[in-house]
Formats: structure tokens, C-alpha cells, sequence
């Protein structure tokens, strides 16, 4: 046989060179073998796990919020399938693709506009997170994306259940609204535990926020295999499994149950028919629990689902009595002569604590002309009383009884009782936002720099009547008067009676939360509600033409004055042109029965109304009366 | 030598059956491997490379019964042909993907840069074939190969196809390995080479540069490569070919391929696709052919019964190794993206045809070496 390599004869130019061409290219295949064992021998496993990453796509399952119900399981916020188109930037040819997709789902330009800059900004891995750009697609939208599915790599149309607010303006601030997701918020919920993605919706304001931990529910995840370009195919080619499998199953959010009532809610919304502005709440005054809670103008909490257009936010901005603000919370107010009571209690509670050092006797009379004068300042009265005693004070609502009443307790003995009733503190109710109010004492006059770091007897009197500085919410008052009804039992206000598992469960029931007691004796009781009840029924009280017959009701009206800079010749132009409108006093009644034995407290505060018993009363009446016929007849 | 002699008289035809066997392995794993590369990307291509598996094998079957010693005779006039369709492609070629190498011929497309490779094998042989030499060579003997290398390499970077370019020069080395050089001739010319870097540098595209200046970039750190970027390409090629780990994923249900993650799958990178579906055995099984086919190159010039026909050997071998080492090399991460095709295995009518037409070459060869039935 002939030598394997290696010619004869003429050809001896190229003898010994084969060789070296022979073992150039051996070692150069060894070496990409030896490359390839690295690859797939020694790293093997690290890239198995590499390929198997690629095609795994985490996919997350929208779980179902949370209802909130109203007493009687009306449906104050549920979930109501739809569908939304997500974009996944990632996969996403924006400068190609964007403007069909504007076009397909008719976002308007300003929208579409925004959403396009935000998706532009997406960094790392948030590239690779689907971003709803619309939601609740309607079946024109659903019709056209998926006629163009194709064409459009990285959109994706996934269910998502959207939020819905049946009662619309009815219960906006009580119930709140959900709104996208912040990126600070999604790192702190992180910290707690909570998994939120970029585009999910969060409650932003009243219930939906402050019980999201509880509403939320915990969203599901599965894994789907996806291609290089992120769009999902059915069949995992590795495991041979099904396509889809669930790694956590999704658990729907808890039902709140709430002590609101729908049905009274339209009565005072129907109530307040013709005020433009105002709120009222209504509590249960044996328990503390809210059965309304009002405050108008409103706005509709859908649109922030929807998403609000720069001119929803500038309707809702430039309206001056402030749609967004709950009035019964987050505004605080001159109790005016609501709280007239309260110093009536301090002097009853304690007759022989004057600061003055004499013993207060209600039945003794104080001779009102219609003003009083303290260090040569004045102060009026709503008219001339005569002989004023304890009983015709308050029917009458006369100030200058209570400017007596002031000087001889001091304010920090008025200001003692006020934080005994709440005033002055949060009363805790759990919504977002709300505010103390305020009872000013000498101590706090002391340490104001507005006023020289001096108190004045005038500031006393000015708190007796419920002006000055002395601030409270129309909640306050409501928690205030229950426990004046009931006895001195004062309620923590609460909304939400129960937490219930979707399966209908309790997983958490709330009992009525007693704050505290206060001293009352049952006769001081008797006297102030006696007085009350003549506000109504006696023919000189303030709200005599409201009273209802055969119910007994104890009220008491009020007015608030509105700050404003008295002008020269003023008086003289509010006689010939009439009051402007938002210079008119604010109007208050308060209203529980039966008086004797309360079952509700009503409050209502018509904003510029004028006179209470004229403007507040009237509705306050309405909402008690339709309690007791239409809501729990006896 | 008479045209009768051309073809060859009836009678057993010597078959040089070791390569015969590995270039029909080859062919048919390469053609079951585009049919998993092209499921996802047109399914059409696995029948038009069939086409072109036919035509090139009949090519080469002409090629092997015919004595090679035709293309001696007609080398130069070769070269010039290609070289004129090379000069073609420029003015009047197609432009696909921001290149333009391919001619229209009605539905048939066609790349002339492919079939210069062997337009230059046969012109360099030639050259050598009839300067014989007592001596080792000098500088100035390599002056005519080294223009025939240029020219096409420079035409064929303007495409721009810069992996092909670099082919021509990477087969005249190899063929000038045979030779015997003069030791200082060769250390002149590598400092020629040395300084010619540079001003090769400055004639790349940008985006060749960009690919070169990833590649070395990934080598370092693959964390800032994102999908648009070349070096992604090589990141997932890699991932491709080591998942496929001792025995792969199984035909057509590689994940890499399939679900789109490794790019150009059927053209630049099926050596990632057969990596992943079959493991380290198949890489073994197919770097030993192409090993084997190579090393049998080289020993059909060892018993070449004249110098165009070992000349012509070296060349076709040189081919064909260059063409897979770059290739595999590049979907091993060991090499930068450049467009060399893996012979018989990436689609491409062309670089088909080039390749078993060096086949048709190489058993011509064979068939009329020393000592053969054929030798004449």
C-alpha cells in the first residue's frame, strides 16, 4: 500500500510541508472541540438554565379587588370585567407601531401623548413589564387590536377588572378612588411585604386607601413560554407541559362591610337639593357607627379611574367650593352656636368650679340688651333676649348669656369640656385625611405670636359662642352631640363594620369603640336636652317651624360666620344689594332623637346658608324624619 | 492533451469513497439541520437549498469526471469571468440587509463572491503550477497571487462582506504554505501585514468596526449588550450551544432556534442550532467531519500526480477549513461576528455551489492521482 501522505518524484518542492498543514488544522478543530466541552460540558448546566430563562415568561394574574358595601349589602365599589391593551416596551416598536396603536384604541392626543413619553422612559427591566395603555376596551377597540395583532409585537390585550363606583358622587369621598401606582409607593409596599407592578391601580383616597392592604388581594403568577420577542406561545417545548400553569393561584381581595346606608345617603343628597355646597354626617349615637356622611359639591370617582384629560382636573381644580374636599373631615369650621351646649355642661357639670368663685344656678336669669361689653369692647348678640335664664339660652340661642357664662368659667374650663366631647383631636374615624379642629385655652393664645403671647377675656368669650378660634369638623359635632344624647357616652365614629373573606366569612368585626366616658349626671342630661327639644317645640326657638309631630327631636342651630374684611358703608350696601353669596354665614343644626333616648345624630352644615334654622334645619329635619318612616320605622 | 481524453473512458470510475461518504454526511445533516434553522424563519428556504444541493452536486459530478487539468488550462479566464460579475454586483447588485452581494437572475439569486474562491484557488495554482522553482521563494514570486487575493478582497469589503474578504487572502496564505519561502521573505511580510492593520482599519465601515470593538467588549463583560447589539447575538449564540449540553435538546425543538433567540440561524449561525439540538455529541460528530474532510484535502495533494492539482487541493481544503473554523469559532464566542457561511450548512445557493464544485475538485484529484486508473 502507498505511504498515507507524502508524493514521489517531481513533486518533492511540497515534500515535508503537509505535515504542518496537517497539524495546523488538527489543533484548530481540537481547540473548538475544547471550546465547545467548555460550553457545553463544563458550563452546561449555567446555560441550560440560560435558554430555559429566555423563553420563561412570569406572568401575572389580576386578582379581584375587594367590594365595599353599605349596610343593607348595596354595592358601594365592585369589579366589572373588561379588557386592557398592554404594551411591553420591550418588545415594542414605538416609532413604528405607536400611532396605529393610538389609532386603534381613538386615545386622544394628550393621552396618547403622555403615555408615549412614560413608555419611552421605561429602563432595565420595567422594559420587560406589560403597561396598560387603556383600559375597559370597548368592542370596536377589541375588534380592531385584534385584526392588527400581528403587526403589533409586544401589545398584548389582558383582562383586567375595572373598578366601578355605582353611586358615583354619592359616596366619592367616604369610598374613595383608586389611581395608578407611584414608583415610591411600589418600594414601600415592597418593604411590607406587598407586590405591585408599574400601571396597577392603588386606592389613593378615603376607604380604598386606607384599606387596601385589606381590598387588594394577592395577584397571581404563571409561567408561559415566550419567544424572542415576548409574544407568548402555547406549549412549553422543554418540560412538555401544558402551555399555561399556575405558580401561585390568585387570592381575591376582602369585602368591606360598611355601616353607611345607601338609601339615607340619596335622602340627604335629595335633602340638599338647591344648596350648591355643604356636608352632613349622620351617626348612630348609641354606637358611634356612621350612617351617612355627606359632602357636596362631589365628583364622580369613575373619571379617576378612566383617567381624568387636563380640563377634568382643571373643572374639578377652579371649582371654589372645592369638589375634591370632604367637608365633613378635611374642613374644619366655626362650631358657631352649636356648641353652646358644651359650655352649658361645663357650668352644669361643675357649678361650683367658677373661676369667678360663685355657684352657677341655671335658673337664675341674666338680663341680655343685646350686647355685652368686656374691657370697653362690644359684643353682640343675635337681638335683645331680656331675662335670660338657662333653659331659654339655649332655645333662644342667646350670646350674651354666654358670654357671662364665659367670663365667670374661664376659657380653660370651656376648652377642658370641648376636648371631653373630642373637640379639638381627630376623632380617628379612618378615612385619609382629617383634621383636629381646634380649642383654644389661654396656654395656647399665650403661645401665639399672632397675638402678642397674650390671652384676653374676649378670647373666652368668643370661644363660648363657637367663634373666634375655636374649630370643629361637622364629624366632631356629630360624635359631640351622640354623647351629649346618650348620656356622656362618647363613640369613636367608625365606617366599616366588617372585613369579610370573598367566601362571605367575617375575618374581622368591629364592635362600637367607647372613647370615654363622661361624668353626666342623668338630671344635667335631662336639663340640656329638655332645652334642646325646645329649640323645636317651644314656640320662641330657633327652629320651631321644623319640628315633627309625634317624634321628638332635640336640635340645636347655629351659624358660622365666613371670614371676611368688613368694609366701611358695608351695612348699608348689604341692605340695598342683599348679601353676596359667599360672604353669607355658613349655616349649622344639629338635630338627635328621639331626644330622650337617641338612635341618630344629624348634622348638617349648609355652606353660605345664612341662618341655621332657616337653611340647615330643614334638611336635617328631612333626613330624620326619613330615618324613622323609611329607613328603620319602628 | 486531446479533447477525447477529456472525459474518460468507460469503465469502473475511481470514487474516492472515504470523502464521498463525509461530504454526503455533511450535505444531509447540514439540509435536516436548515429544516429546523428555517421552521421559524420561511420554510421555503429548505426546499430552494435542495435545489441548489442538486445543482451543485451535478456540478460536481461534471467537475470530478472531467480531468481538472480543463481548469488549468482555463483559470485566467475564470478569475476574469468571476471578476467581472464581482465588478457587477457592485453596480447592479441587489441590496439586502445594507449589503449588496447578490445578482438577479430572474428568481435565481446569486453571489459571486461564493464562486471566486475557487476562481481563485485555480488562478493562484496556476501561477505556482508553471513556476517551478529549485529555491525557496521570494517576496516577488507571491507578487501576481497576492493582486488575484486583492483584487476580489477589496471589492467584496465594499459590499460590504467583510468575513468573505477576508477568505481570499486566509486561502492564499494557506496555499503558500506548501511552498517553500525564504525565511526573511516571511518576516518581511508580516510586518507588512503588521502595518497594513491600521489602514485596514480605517477602510471598515462603522458598523464593522462597531462589531469588531463588541466582540472584544463582550469578551470582557456581557452585561451592557442589549438586544440591537451584536454581541447579544454572540451572548445568545453561546447560550444556545451550551444548553444543548451532552446530547441537546432533540431536532427541531432547540428553544434557542425556535422561539427566535438566536439570530440568523439558517445563515450565519446553524452550527448554533445543531450545537443546541444535539449536544456535544453532535459537535463532536460534526467538527470531526469537517476535520476529516479538511485532513483528506490534504492528503489528496500529497499523492496529486502534478503541482496545479496539489496546489488546487491545498486551496479547496484551505476553503473549507477556514470556512468552518471561522464560522464555528464565531458562534463559540471565540471570533467576532462576521458573515462566513458553515459549508453545507448554512443556506445559501452559492456558497453551496462553491463548495461542491472544490468537492468535484478535490475527487478529480483523487480520481487521477499516482498510481490511479485515471493517471494519464
Amino acid at each position: 500500500m502507498a505511504r498515507l501522505f507524502g508524493p514521489p518524484g517531481e513533486l518533492a518542492e511540497f515534500r515535508g510541508r503537509y505535515k504542518w498543514l496537517l497539524g495546523f488544522a488538527a489543533a484548530t478543530f481540537v481547540g473548538l472541540l475544547a471550546r465547545a466541552a467548555q460550553l457545553q460540558i463544563v458550563e452546561g448546566y449555567e446555560y441550560v438554565e440560560k435558554s430555559r430563562h429566555n423563553i420563561e415568561r412570569t406572568r401575572e394574574i389580576p386578582t379581584a379587588r375587594g367590594m365595599i358595601l353599605d349596610a343593607e349589602g348595596e354595592r358601594l365599589a365592585y369589579n366589572t370585567p373588561s379588557y386592557a391593551a398592554l404594551v411591553t416596551p420591550e418588545f415594542f416598536d414605538i416609532e413604528e407601531d405607536w400611532d396605529d396603536v393610538v389609532k386603534y384604541l381613538g386615545l386622544p392626543a394628550e393621552r396618547a401623548a403622555k403615555l408615549r413619553e412614560r413608555l419611552a422612559k421605561l429602563r432595565g427591566l420595567k422594559r420587560y413589564q406589560p403597561y396598560p395603555i387603556a383600559e375597559d376596551l370597548d368592542d370596536r377597540q377589541l375588534a380592531l387590536l385584534a385584526a392588527h395583532q400581528n403587526e403589533l409585537d409586544g401589545l398584548t390585550v389582558d383582562e383586567a377588572p375595572m373598578r366601578v363606583y355605582p353611586l358615583r358622587h354619592l359616596t366619592a369621598h367616604v369610598v374613595g378612588y383608586l389611581n395608578e401606582v407611584s414608583q415610591a409607593e411600589i418600594d414601600r409596599y415592597r418593604a411590607e411585604g406587598y407586590r405591585y407592578l408599574l400601571g396597577d391601580r392603588i386606592g389613593r383616597t378615603g376607604l380604598e386607601a386606607v384599606w387596601e392592604r385589606e381590598m387588594r388581594g394577592r395577584r397571581g403568577r404563571l409561567t408561559v413560554i415566550v419567544n424572542a420577542k415576548g409574544v407568548e406561545k402555547g406549549r412549553d417545548p422543554l418540560s412538555s407541559a401544558a402551555g399555561r400553569r399556575y405558580e401561585i393561584e390568585p387570592v381575591p381581595g376582602n369585602d368591606l362591610m360598611l355601616s353607611l346606608n345607601a338609601r339615607l345617603m340619596r335622602v340627604v343628597d335629595e335633602a340638599f337639593r338647591g344648596r350648591p355646597a355643604g356636608a352632613a354626617v349622620v351617626l348612630d349615637a348609641r354606637t358611634g357607627f356612621v350612617l351617612a356622611m355627606y359632602s357636596k359639591p362631589s365628583f364622580d370617582p369613575n373619571a379617576f379611574i378612566r383617567g381624568l384629560t387636563s380640563d377634568d382636573v382643571r373643572v374639578l381644580n377652579e371649582n371654589p367650593f372645592m369638589p375634591q374636599h370632604d367637608k365633613t373631615v378635611v374642613d374644619h369650621y366655626f362650631p358657631g352656636s352649636l356648641f353652646k351646649p358644651f359650655v352649658a355642661f361645663a357650668a352644669l357639670q361643675r357649678p361650683a368650679l367658677l373661676e369667678s368663685g360663685d355657684v352657677f344656678d341655671p335658673a337664675a336669669g341674666i338680663e341680655c340688651q343685646g350686647a355685652y361689653e368686656v374691657a370697653r369692647q362690644r359684643f353682640r348678640c343675635t337681638k335683645v333676649h331680656g331675662v335670660t335664664e338657662f333653659h331659654k339660652s339655649l332655645v333662644e340661642s342667646c350670646n350674651v348669656y354666654y358670654f357671662s357664662l364665659a367670663r365667670r368659667l374661664g376659657i380653660d374650663r370651656i376648652a377642658e369640656v370641648a376636648r371631653e366631647f373630642g373637640f379639638g383631636a381627630k376623632t380617628g374615624i379612618g378615612l385619609t385625611k382629617e383634621v383636629p379642629g381646634l380649642v383654644p385655652d389661654k396656654e395656647w393664645y399665650r403661645s401665639r405670636p399672632e397675638y402678642g403671647f397674650q390671652y384676653r377675656l374676649g378670647y373666652a368669650l368668643l370661644a363660648a359662642i363657637g367663634q373666634g378660634n375655636s374649630k370643629a369638623t361637622v364629624l366632631q359635632l356629630a360624635a359631640a352631640y351622640g354623647a351629649l344624647g346618650n348620656g356622656g357616652y362618647m363613640y369613636r365614629p367608625q365606617i366599616v363594620r366588617e372585613v369579610q373573606y370573598p367566601d362571605g366569612r367575617t375575618k374581622m368585626s368591629f364592635a362600637p369603640e367607647l372613647v370615654r366616658r363622661i361624668d353626666m349626671a342623668d338630671a344635667d342630661r335631662r336639663r340640656i336636652v329638655d332645652a334642646l327639644i325646645g329649640v323645636l317645640d317651644d314656640p320662641t326657638g330657633t327652629a320651631h317651624d321644623q319640628r315633627i309631630a309625634g317624634l321628638e327631636v332635640a336640635g340645636k342651630t347655629g351659624t358660622a360666620q365666613v371670614a371676611r374684611r368688613r368694609q366701611p358703608g358695608e351695612r348699608r350696601r348689604r341692605q340695598e344689594q342683599g348679601e353676596r353669596y359667599a360672604d353669607r354665614d355658613h349655616a349649622w343644626f344639629v338635630g338627635f332623637a328621639p331626644a330622650r333616648d337617641p338612635e341618630i345624630v344629624v348634622v348638617v352644615l349648609v355652606e353660605h346658608g345664612g341662618a341655621g334654622g332657616r337653611t340647615a334645619a330643614p334638611i336635617a329635619m328631612d333626613v330624620i324624619r326619613a330615618y324613622f318612616r323609611r329607613i328603620a320605622p319602628r | 492533451m486531446a479533447a477525447s481524453r477529456t472525459f474518460e473512458r468507460a469503465g469502473r470510475i475511481p470514487a474516492d469513497v472515504p470523502l464521498l461518504t463525509a461530504v454526503a454526511s455533511l450535505g444531509v445533516l447540514g439540509l435536516l439541520n436548515l429544516r429546523s434553522a428555517v421552521s421559524v424563519v420561511n420554510i421555503e428556504f429548505y426546499e430552494t437549498q435542495m435545489y441548489w444541493f442538486a445543482f451543485g452536486g451535478f456540478v460536481a459530478m461534471v467537475t470530478w469526471l472531467a480531468d481538472y487539468r480543463i481548469f488549468l488550462r482555463h483559470a485566467y479566464l475564470l478569475y476574469g469571468g468571476v471578476l467581472v460579475l464581482l465588478i457587477l454586483v457592485l453596480g447592479v447588485g441587489t441590496e439586502l440587509n445594507q449589503a449588496r452581494r447578490w445578482l438577479f437572475l430572474g428568481p435565481v439569486s446569486f453571489q459571486p463572491s461564493e464562486v471566486m474562491k475557487i476562481a481563485l484557488v485555480l488562478a493562484v495554482a496556476r501561477v505556482f503550477h508553471s513556476d517551478v522553482k529549485p529555491d525557496p521563494r521570494t517576496l516577488k514570486d507571491f507578487l501576481l497571487p497576492a493582486a488575484l487575493a486583492a483584487i476580489p478582497t477589496f471589492l467584496v469589503i465594499k459590499q460590504p462582506d467583510l468575513g468573505t474578504a477576508l477568505i481570499y487572502p486566509l486561502i492564499l496564505l494557506s496555499m503558500a504554505l506548501v511552498l517553500r519561502v525564504r525565511g526573511r521573505s516571511v518576516a518581511v511580510a508580516l510586518i507588512a501585514v503588521l502595518l497594513l492593520l491600521p489602514a485596514g482599519w480605517s477602510y471598515l465601515h462603522d458598523y464593522q468596526k462597531e462589531r469588531v470593538v463588541t466582540f472584544f467588549a463582550s469578551l470582557v463583560s456581557e452585561e451592557k449588550l442589549d438586544v440591537q447589539d451584536k454581541g447579544w447575538h454572540t451572548v445568545q449564540s453561546k447560550i444556545a450551544v451550551g444548553s444543548g449540553h451532552l446530547f441537546g435538546k432533540g431536532f427541531m425543538q432547540g428553544t434557542q432556534n425556535r422561539m427566535g433567540f438566536v439570530p440568523y440561524q439558517h445563515t450565519d449561525f446553524p452550527f448554533a442550532v445543531w450545537a443546541e439540538e444535539h449536544g456535544f455529541a453532535g459537535s463532536v460528530l460534526l467538527v470531526a467531519l469537517y476535520m476529516f474532510v479538511v485532513l483528506w484535502a490534504v492528503r489528496i495533494a500529497s499523492r496529486a500526480r502534478d503541482r496545479f492539482g496539489v496546489l488546487v487541493a491545498v486551496g479547496v481544503g484551505a476553503m473549507i477549513f477556514w470556512h468552518a473554523v471561522i464560522n464555528i469559532g464565531m458562534v463559540l464566542g471565540l471570533l467576532p461576528v462576521v458573515g462566513v457561511t458553515l459549508p453545507l450548512f448554512s443556506y445559501g445557493g452559492s456558497s453551496v455551489l462553491a463548495t461542491l464544485i472544490g468537492i468535484g475538485l478535490l475527487l478529480s484529484i483523487s480520481a487521477r492521482r499516482l498510481g490511479s486508473a485515471w493517471e494519464t
